[in-house]
């Protein structure tokens, strides 16, 4: 039986009287594309922010490689976040470095955790090179248009060539060419890198080309599970409703 | 009742504010000697602070000296006590009007400054992607600045105290015909270690308050932009308040410690 590479249990988390995650469970495997699909404030980024230990889950197992990060200290949490890029949603690309001192940063203390003979320019190129950009090195983000800056991100997110991807609404904010590009970027970098990529958005056309698998959520579980085609066709409203449009 | 629900919500509040500012502090001491070191972010932020504030501070301090030499000067005069003036003003800003000054100038520049910068960090998720990226945040941003203001605000204190000086035997030099050497003869005639010292011990706190608010208010900002205008303001607002409540609580200190 395939092992997965990431695995969340029952996992709950509530703000105050609004409990925004009700026992969510998710299995990611290797190489696969999973979607998350939900509406706006359904907890999708609090999920995500729960996976990298950004936000600390009330209760329920987040598993990565088989390491519980929930009980992971800070030492080892740092180490592990090392093997998961991470897209933000507005990109958050320090905007006081310039590109290239962007994808420096995750290298200042993790340079050996690449296993390569490439130097840190070399390492550097190379990532800009994967996502089009080689001739905006030495640009600042503030210099960039939003499409630009998201593939910057993306970038600094492969810098330690990491074996997952977590994307949080890679597409959001961009225009439609932008985002087909973006979308397009997404499944080169999954061939180059063989990674696995757990994507949240709304976005249906990103969900379309993209996804190996989705889940829906709602009301803070998963209330559907299936490939794209399987969950488009559905007769359920609830599940109808994401695919409207 | 209203006003009284008013009045103990904002108590409840302004004393969470004060425990929360003091966990900080704690964490700023635990992540302060532990390995790894941004050595290279603390140089950069000390250059910066340093350089950024060394005309502001320098002008203020001229003027400060000058203004203050040019007021007292007909009052001494009255007196026939003009001979004073050098002793008067040195002891004055060199004690208290230089630091105090200054450190608000720098609470104003260098405070707002990094509440606004790390403000912004927050709100575009800078800090959670340096969190994922492997990078410890607080030390890289907020241990960095602390100490960084730690250490700068001393050195532009004492810069700022030596211009309006400057400033002030400038006005005796042009009004009283007082030479330069006289003047700073009997300028350090007048000051005595325990002058010195506990000022420079208390530009050392005065600095660590500016970076503690700064960075404070600006690692827990929320609400968008508006927090971000929020946190830049209240660190001033934060910053000025303390800053008396040290000089007080150093004066009082320097009374029992050192014969004033």
């Amino acid at each position: 039986m395939k092992k997965p590479v990431l695995e969340i249990k029952d996992l709950s988390k509530s703000f105050g009287d609004n409990h925004v995650l009700n026992g969510f469970n998710l299995e990611l495997y290797e190489g696969e594309n999973l979607v998350i699909m939900g509406k706006s404030g359904s907890g999708k980024s609090v999920m995500i922010k729960c996976l990298v230990g950004l936000m600390e889950a009330d209760s329920g197992v987040i598993k990565i490689k088989d390491f519980d990060i929930i009980s992971l200290g800070r030492k080892e949490l740092d180490v592990l976040r090392t093997e998961i890029g991470f897209l933000f949603q507005g990109s958050a690309l320090y905007d006081s470095m310039t590109v290239r001192e962007n994808l420096e940063f995750p290298l200042r203390r993790n340079r050996d955790k690449v296993n390569t003979s490439q130097t840190t320019e070399e390492l550097v190129v190379e990532a800009l090179e994967n996502v089009g950009l080689a001739n905006a090195i030495d640009l600042m983000p503030a210099e960039l248009s939003g499409g630009m800056q998201r593939r910057v991100a993306l970038a600094r997110a492969l810098i330690l060539k990491p074996k997952i991807i977590l994307y949080d609404e890679p597409t959001t904010g961009l225009d439609p060419i932008t985002s087909k590009e973006i979308i397009q970027l997404m499944r080169t970098i999954q061939k180059t890198y063989k990674t696995s990529s757990l994507i949240i958005t709304h976005d249906v056309d990103c969900a379309r080309v993209i996804s190996n698998r989705m889940i829906l959520l709602v009301d803070g579980i998963n209330y559907a599970e299936g490939t794209f085609l399987e969950l488009s066709t559905s007769e359920d409203p609830k599940i109808k409703a994401f695919f409207k449009n | 009742m209203n006003v009284s629900n008013s009045i103990t919500v904002k108590t409840k509040r302004f004393f969470e504010e004060i425990g929360d500012m003091t966990y900080f502090a704690i964490r700023f001491f635990k992540e302060v000697f532990t390995a790894p070191f941004e050595w290279r972010e603390l140089i950069r932020q000390c250059y910066q602070m340093g350089n950024r504030s060394f005309i502001l501070v320098g002008v203020t301090g001229f003027i400060l000296g000058l203004v203050f030499t040019l007021q007292s000067r007909p009052t001494l005069m009255e007196f026939g006590a003009e001979s004073w003036m050098p002793s008067m003003v040195s002891i004055s800003i060199v004690r208290e009007i230089g630091p105090v000054i200054i450190a608000l100038i720098c609470a104003g520049r260098i405070g707002s400054g990094i509440g606004a910068e790390l403000g912004s960090m927050k709100v575009t998720e800078q800090i959670d992607a340096m969190e994922v990226s492997g990078t410890n945040p607080f030390k890289y941003l907020v241990v960095t600045r602390i100490l960084a203001t730690t250490l700068m605000l001393p050195l532009l204190i004492i810069m700022g105290d030596a211009v309006a000086l400057l400033g002030s035997a400038i006005v005796e030099n042009l009004k009283g015909e007082v030479s330069y050497l006289l003047y700073f003869n009997k300028v350090f005639d007048a000051l005595k270690f325990s002058d010195i010292i506990p000022a420079t011990i208390k530009s050392f706190f005065f600095g660590f308050a500016i970076g503690l608010v700064g960075c404070y208010k600006g690692y827990h900002c929320s609400k968008g932009t508006v927090g971000v205008g929020e946190a830049s303001n209240a660190a001033v607002v934060y910053t000025s308040m303390l800053l008396f409540v040290i000089d007080f609580i150093a004066v009082f200190l320097t009374d029992i410690f050192f014969e004033i």
